[in-house]
């Protein structure tokens, strides 16, 4: 309980100094698969881009949140897909790896990196059959960077630095089934 | 005791749990710090969970010392002890602790890769360096390969195209051959992979710079992580849209382990140099969380014990408060087995001892108390007065009886020396020890003396009897003890019972010769008066027998006066308002100076009203003719004091001269005549109405005072 004031004064930091922000988005449903198309801008302060240049990969997390809009009863349903950044030294590139798919793109700049990372095209996120015909959902998402997979030494910088607080707003859609 | 073992005991368990908690948490923190390049996804949790345990600590702290100084405040028995045990635990502990920690923290935040990696910063960047050139050297090839291609390719019909890709890929060694339109649409391909059915166009940024330099190349990684130079070159077909040509050429596999180990060592450098300050930081935060344990816990640990060390000597020292207040029966218990125990053991041996000596001095100071009060009552009875004093001759102690005689409380010389020069007498009490002060200083053993007082009190005769006291100080020096008696009733009566005698036996042998002288006298006028012829003669006879008849009544008026000295008087008394007699006789003195200052309301005696006459008139004769042809002015006076009436007679002539001599004995007189038994007179009158009468100095009128006084 004692900690419970430092949580809320993290996630009232979170709030204040989230860093990305996501452009538009949409999400439909297609042979009886829900997709999403969703583009995010992502700005890296100078530190991440040090960091990210020194060899230390970043973990980009895209949090989808099926939500019952009965929020009471409702069995709410998380995934989680993650891409990530790192920079080759030999080739001075920034690569983009897909750890589901094992695709890497490489990007000779950070924004063409970013960009891919915050660009969702026809993202695969559920099948219909698991979700509650009775229900109505609302699909969140959100983009932020996983902070518990950077090295333990930047976490404590990372806990108490702005530009590592590198989050967006949630993405709201309702579904209709 | 059971409170106090229960809040030590919540104390402790709260004190531990905040202990454990902060050590499993900074031991996880620890180990998460040991591996920083690796990710702990409850390095946060570990942080608060530490934060917790050194909050629960630091409470705990707080309340104990918060407790120690609300026992400071209330003056608690042993709370100064307590705080300065705690204190010296807390410098004996913080001292080795600061050390231990400013030297660690000195060492942490060295940067040694300052010192041991220079070298392999440079080793590593020449390799970097050496990888880049070795791939800008194989490029020059692949762009001089793909050109040489591009060059083939623009008299190509689509046709040719298609069948001639396949065999210029494998002439070329290249991974794959792609042609573009100029809107970046595939045209052909061909791809080692057969199962690769297409290829991802050229970036828009490629386009434009093989736009403007006609050739561009690129260095990558493939899916497979493999390393390939991709080429892009324009087939020029003059006056058409340009086509573009992109070939991928594989990187030798040797390159590729080479490139890779440079690749990972030289990240993992990087990795470590970017990380080195963030890594120090960890281990500072770290080493800053175990010191506020050890600092909270040594404080903490300060606290119980120095409560916990000193409960043996509290216990002491409140046992010892109460015996020094009196109270012996409070022994110390659940002392620990050391040397405070022993300690505890003595001091419970010591209280033993301790009441019973209590016991037998109480039993002692009974015994003192019943003597003493033995000794008390037996002063208080005592008719005689008793004075003791110090080997300082002080005033120690005087009786009931010595302050009746001295008409003194004498309260006022307990303690002091008395006065020895009597000039500067101030009460009876000084004019007692001034008389005696000769035996009192210079007697050696016992002495006796008669001390006659009169100056600040009625006339009295002392007996006085002197003794040495056992030795009361270091060299036996004694105080003394003085009794005294008051003997003038007695003397008084002893000289009026002879002269009573004496008065008897004038009265009897002078007054009867007296008549017959007289009648002779008489005779001898009567018969020869008229035979002498001579004048001178006649004149001698009369003279003669005038003086015998004038002495003789004079012999008769003095044997009248001891007639009535000598016999007993004989009382009538009735109910009498004695200021009503006093206004009544005053009236014959209408020509003196007479001041009535009566007490109004007096009550009503029982006396001789012909008596009392005698005895006013008596003193105011007495008074009068103490003034010889002065005028002297007298005051009579009444007052009621307890069960008596005390009535005064004062003048303002000379005084008595000398009261050592009792004034109301008979023929004691300053006068030139007079018989000197009109005060004997008066006193035997007084005293057969069962009163007394004192003469002495009138403090009012400067003069004469003698006052008697009445039963009621």
């Amino acid at each position: 309980m004692k900690a419970l004031p430092l949580i809320v004064l993290l996630s009232l930091c979170r709030a204040l100094f989230a860093e990305s922000l996501i452009r538009e988005g949409r999400c439909w449903q297609e042979n009886n698969l829900w997709l999403a198309d969703l583009r995010t801008s992502i700005f890296l302060g100078q530190d991440p881009i040090d960091a990210l240049k020194s060899g230390i990969m970043l973990y980009f997390n895209y949090t989808i949140v099926f939500e019952p809009q009965d929020q009471w009863f409702g069995d709410k349903k998380t995934i989680q897909h993650e891409l990530r950044l790192r920079y080759n030294h030999i080739t001075q590139a920034y690569i983009v790896e897909n750890p589901i798919t094992l695709r890497e793109q490489s990007f000779p700049t950070i924004e063409g990196a970013l960009a891919t990372i915050g660009q969702l095209r026809s993202l695969p996120l559920i099948d219909q059959a698991l979700l509650s015909p009775d229900e109505r959902y609302t699909i969140a998402i959100r983009l932020n960077l996983a902070e518990d997979k950077l090295p333990v030494s930047l976490r404590l910088t990372a806990l108490f630095s702005s530009e590592w607080e590198i989050s967006s707003d949630w993405w709201n859609c309702p579904i209709h089934l | 005791m059971k409170l106090s073992i229960k809040r030590m005991l919540r104390l402790v368990s709260l004190g531990s749990l905040g202990i454990a908690a902060t050590l499993y948490a900074i031991y996880q923190l620890s180990q998460s710090a040991t591996r920083p390049e690796t990710a702990d996804p409850q390095y946060i949790q570990m942080l608060i969970l530490t934060l917790i345990g050194l909050g629960i600590l630091l409470c705990t702290t707080l309340w104990q010392i918060v407790s120690l100084i609300r026992h400071l405040r209330q003056r608690h028995v042993g709370a100064r002890l307590s705080l300065s045990f705690a204190l010296r635990m807390l410098f004996a502990s913080l001292i080795p602790v600061s050390i231990v920690g400013a030297f660690a923290w000195l060492f942490l935040s060295y940067d040694l890769g300052k010192t041991f990696n220079s070298r392999v910063t440079v080793a590593l960047e020449d390799a970097l360096q050496l990888t880049r050139t070795s791939i800008t050297l194989r490029a020059r090839q692949a762009v001089d390969q793909t050109r040489s291609l591009a060059n083939i390719m623009i008299n190509m019909s689509y046709t040719d195209l298609v069948s001639e890709i396949e065999p210029m890929r494998r002439n070329a060694n290249a991974i794959e051959l792609a042609v573009f339109d100029h809107q970046g649409n595939l045209v052909a391909f061909t791809h080692q992979n057969l199962a690769v059915m297409t290829i991802a166009p050229p970036s828009t940024s490629a386009l434009l710079r093989i736009s403007q330099e006609q050739e561009y190349f690129e260095f990558a990684t493939d899916e497979d992580g493999n390393y390939i130079i991709r080429v892009l070159s324009d087939i020029n077909k003059l006056g058409r849209d340009p086509y573009y040509l992109q070939v991928t050429f594989a990187m030798p596999e040797e390159f590729n382990s080479l490139a890779n180990s440079v690749s990972e060592n030289y990240q993992q450098y990087r990795s470590y140099s970017y990380l080195q300050p963030h890594i120090t930081t960890s281990l500072l935060l770290v080493l800053g969380l175990i010191l506020a344990l050890t600092v909270l816990t040594a404080l903490w640990l300060s606290s119980i014990f120095g409560d916990q060390m000193t409960r043996p000597v509290r216990q002491l020292i409140r046992a010892t408060r109460k015996v020094t207040s009196g109270d012996f029966s409070t022994t110390v218990t659940d002392m620990p087995n050391n040397d405070l125990g022993t300690l505890g053991n003595h001091f419970n041996i010591m209280l033993l001892t301790l009441r019973d000596a209590e016991a037998m001095n109480n039993r002692t100071q009974d015994q003192l108390t019943e003597q003493n009060n033995f000794l008390g009552t037996i002063l208080d009875n005592l008719t005689s007065g008793v004075l003791t004093f110090d080997w300082q001759s002080r005033l120690q102690l005087a009786n009931q009886a010595a302050a009746a005689i001295l008409s003194n409380p004498l309260k006022a010389h307990i303690g002091r020396r008395p006065q020895t020069e009597p000039e500067k007498a101030l009460d009876s009490f000084d004019e007692l020890m001034c008389a005696l002060a000769e035996a009192f200083n210079q007697s050696p053993g016992n002495w006796h003396q008669e001390v006659t007082l009169s100056r600040f009190a009625d006339r009295k005769t002392l007996i006085c009897r002197g003794s040495r006291l056992p030795g009361q100080n270091s060299r036996q020096r004694g105080g003394q003890i003085i009794v005294f008696e008051d003997v003038t009733e007695f003397q008084h009566n002893q000289r009026n019972a002879a002269w009573e005698e004496v008065a008897r036996r004038l009265a009897h042998e002078i007054k009867n010769p007296l008549t017959p002288i007289r009648l002779q006298g008489e005779r001898l006028q009567r018969k020869l008066g008229d035979k002498l012829s001579e004048p001178n003669d006649q004149r001698i006879l009369q003279r003669a027998t005038h003086t015998i008849i004038s002495q003789v009544d004079a012999m008769q008026q003095l044997v009248s006066d001891f007639s009535q000295f000598a016999k007993p008087v004989e009382l009538r008394r009735q109910k009498i308002d004695l200021n009503a007699l006093l206004r009544e006789i005053a009236e014959l003195y209408s020509d003196a100076d007479l001041t009535l200052d009566l007490q109004p309301d007096l009550p009503i005696i029982t006396a001789d009203p012909i008596q009392l006459r005698q005895v006013m008139l008596n003193l105011t004769k007495n008074a009068q003719e103490a003034g010889g042809d002065s005028p002297i002015a007298i005051q009579w006076r009444t007052r009621q004091a307890q069960n008596q009436i005390v009535v005064s007679v004062e003048d303002d002539g000379p005084g008595f001269p000398d009261l050592s001599k009792d004034p109301f004995e008979p023929y004691v007189t300053n006068k030139s005549k007079g018989t000197g038994l009109g005060l004997a007179i008066v006193k035997k009158i007084i005293s057969e109405h069962h009163g007394s009468i004192q003469a002495g100095p009138s403090k009012q009128l400067n003069g004469a005072k003698i006052s008697f006084s009445l039963p009621l």
